[in-house]
């Protein structure tokens, strides 16, 4: 029997009053992706670092616990064979097969706001699960029909499996639950397209003086790009939805956006009475700053070579099965 | 283990948490599907982990075993329709105070979904679940669903016939918010009489029940109405009836509230929010 993490951990919101207007901001602090997906860049990096140890040392067992008398395995303990990935090796990888996802979900014509999750999930996933127990590519296909299916687009096991090659309902399946799990059940995805078309909107009206309707629409399509990519950088853990939609039209259009939010809290100074805001003038320098800081960290992916990925896939295959690596030094003594 | 009911997909259990000796709800959804974890529980889970508040009954933990999957909810002592037939009246009417106050929980748990773009799509007193404290919280998230822009693949073959709004019975698939309100005001009705208000068989005899009292719609009083997909021109034609007649006994701030939600045109129908704040609730403000 597995059961989830309990469930103490997590913060009950205390319901607000009933009069009291809830911001969308309120909204999202409540949700579980805030709650339990969202980190600081120091917590993210000790949590990709302790997810890896946590491999390794797994490993460590699964190749102590092999037969000694098999001349083989004592060669790999000696001469240490079978090494665990590194960090940035782990990263390197999942990152190739969320791209893999994006094509796959693609090819399954799945609406952006599903892909999105997909993707989500399989990071989320590997967030908290090495590489040196699970194969990314067999998760990324069952994070990418459990998306489907949580987002209302379910394609059916027979089918979804069919254009798989080497895959069966069974071998897709079989990892859904330990998906749920390490999700910690909270499927509900929070993608930054929405908030995208959010400020597209309000600037047709905020800035209508500013930007001509064709060049808006321009750079709308070019800021969905933008967000795309950014699904591969770790910017979904470190900052709200709307701050990457944000973020990627002041990469394409800072002057825009500046006078925007110039704009913005101008018109908040004078309705908003939250004491803070009005206390902190500053407040539009530090969102331009956190800004340019999710423009710079969702340039931080790899987008990693197929050769580099091949090889280091090899590794997983042996991490995972140990045996792999004996079956393969024999064959190759019994050629030569 | 006592079974506490038997839903459509899962049968729910009473069971004590040995750690610490409370009493949980266990919904086992059987795993036997083709298809792995049924979509219906997937949608329950995320969304019962998304709401989190008093008025809306707690998942504690989702357990996995070889072929069922549990969910553990905060233990209920019954549910609405329930709890009408051991604490109503005769005819199973509940008293001014528990409607009043049932009626703010309610609202409360509907608001606490709204605002966080969520319907629950099937509201009716079997699944309104009450504690010995008196505490009302919504349960069976099974036809919840997130909801934002686009909201027109909705599929119309949702809530339970007798709490279902007058928009969804014609057919509309790019309802909101409203068709929640209806049902609220469905069940505000029956927990004062301990009768169900509109208990239809078919779609039909559905429209047909509400139409008699609410007065038959046409273009003047709720223009648009002719271009849902089952409208028809022939429908009997009623004038609206006073609600005030058919419920003798209810207040007249409560009668008020009911009829802002028994608004056949969803959008004139009362928002929960509204509806909290109408004076029908003065003293819990």
């Amino acid at each position: 029997m597995t059961s989830s993490d309990s469930t103490n951990q997590e913060e009950t919101p205390q319901p607000e009053k009933h009069s009291k207007q809830i911001t969308n901001d309120d909204l999202y602090r409540r949700s579980t992706q805030f709650r339990f997906w969202s980190f600081t860049e120091q917590r993210l990096k000790e949590l990709k670092r302790s997810t890896n140890e946590k491999g390794s040392a797994n490993l460590k067992e699964r190749l102590s616990q092999l037969d000694p008398s098999i001349p083989e395995v004592s060669e790999i303990w000696e001469k240490d064979l079978v090494k665990p990935l590194t960090v940035e090796e782990e990263v390197k990888i999942v990152e190739y097969y969320a791209r893999k996802a994006q094509g796959l979900a693609n090819y399954f014509k799945l609406p952006t706001q599903s892909r999105a999750t997909a993707i989500s999930f399989f990071r989320k996933f590997f967030l908290v699960n090495s590489c040196i127990q699970f194969h990314p590519q067999y998760l990324m296909y069952t994070c990418l029909f459990l998306a489907a299916k949580s987002d209302n687009h379910f394609i059916g096991i027979k089918e979804f499996s069919k254009a798989i090659p080497k895959t069966t309902p069974e071998s897709i399946l079989q990892y859904e639950f330990q998906i749920l799990q390490s999700l910690k059940f909270a499927l509900l995805c929070h993608h930054p397209y929405k908030p995208l078309y959010g400020f597209f909107l309000d600037f047709q009206v905020e800035m209508k003086n500013e930007i001509q309707s064709d060049k808006l629409a321009e750079l709308y399509d070019h800021a969905r790009d933008k967000v795309s990519e950014a699904l591969f950088s770790d910017v979904s853990f470190l900052f709200t939805p709307s701050q990457i939609a944000l973020a990627a039209y002041y990469e394409l259009n800072p002057e825009l956006v500046t006078s925007y939010l110039s704009k913005k809290f101008s018109q908040l100074s004078t309705i908003n009475e939250d004491e803070q805001l009005k206390s902190s003038p500053n407040i539009q320098t530090k969102l331009v700053d956190n800004l340019k800081h999710c423009i710079e960290l969702s340039h931080a992916s790899f987008d990693p070579a197929i050769e580099e990925v091949t090889q280091i896939s090899r590794k997983v295959h042996y991490c995972i099965d140990p045996m792999k690596l004996v079956k393969k030094m024999q064959k190759q003594k019994s050629m030569s | 283990m006592e079974k506490l009911g038997e839903g459509t997909y899962a049968t729910v259990y009473k069971g004590r948490n040995k750690t610490n000796g409370t009493l949980v709800a266990l919904k086992e959804i059987r795993l036997d599907s083709e298809e792995g974890t049924p979509s219906t529980a997937i949608r329950e889970i995320s969304l019962m982990k998304e709401l989190k508040h008093d008025n809306i009954v707690d998942l504690y933990d989702v357990i996995h075993t070889e072929n069922k999957l549990t969910l553990v909810f905060e233990y209920m002592d019954q549910d609405l329709k329930k709890y009408m037939d051991t604490h109503g009246d005769s005819s199973g009417a509940l008293e001014p105070q528990v409607i009043k106050s049932f009626m703010f929980q309610l609202l409360k748990g509907v608001m606490f979904c709204h605002d966080n773009r969520v319907l629950h799509r099937d509201l009716k007193p079997q699944n309104l679940l009450i504690n010995s404290k008196g505490e009302l919280k919504l349960g069976d998230f099974g036809l919840g669903r997130a909801f934002g822009i686009p909201v027109n693949t909705f599929s119309h073959e949702v809530v339970t016939l007798w709490y279902r709004a007058p928009d969804v019975l014609l057919g509309s698939n790019n309802y909101s918010t409203g068709i929640d309100m209806w049902s609220c005001g469905c069940i505000l009705a029956e927990m004062v009489t301990g009768k169900p208000l509109f208990p239809g068989e078919s779609n039909e005899s559905q429209l047909t029940k509400i139409f008699r009292l609410m007065g038959t719609p046409n273009e003047h009083t709720w223009p648009g109405v002719s271009n849902y997909p089952h409208y028809k021109a022939d429908f009997p034609v009623y004038v609206p009836q006073d609600l005030g007649t058919i419920l003798p006994k209810i207040e007249p701030l409560a009668l008020n509230l009911l009829t802002n939600l028994l608004q056949l045109r969803p959008e004139a129908r009362i928002s929960a929010r509204q509806a909290l704040q109408h004076p029908y609730f003065r003293e819990y403000v």
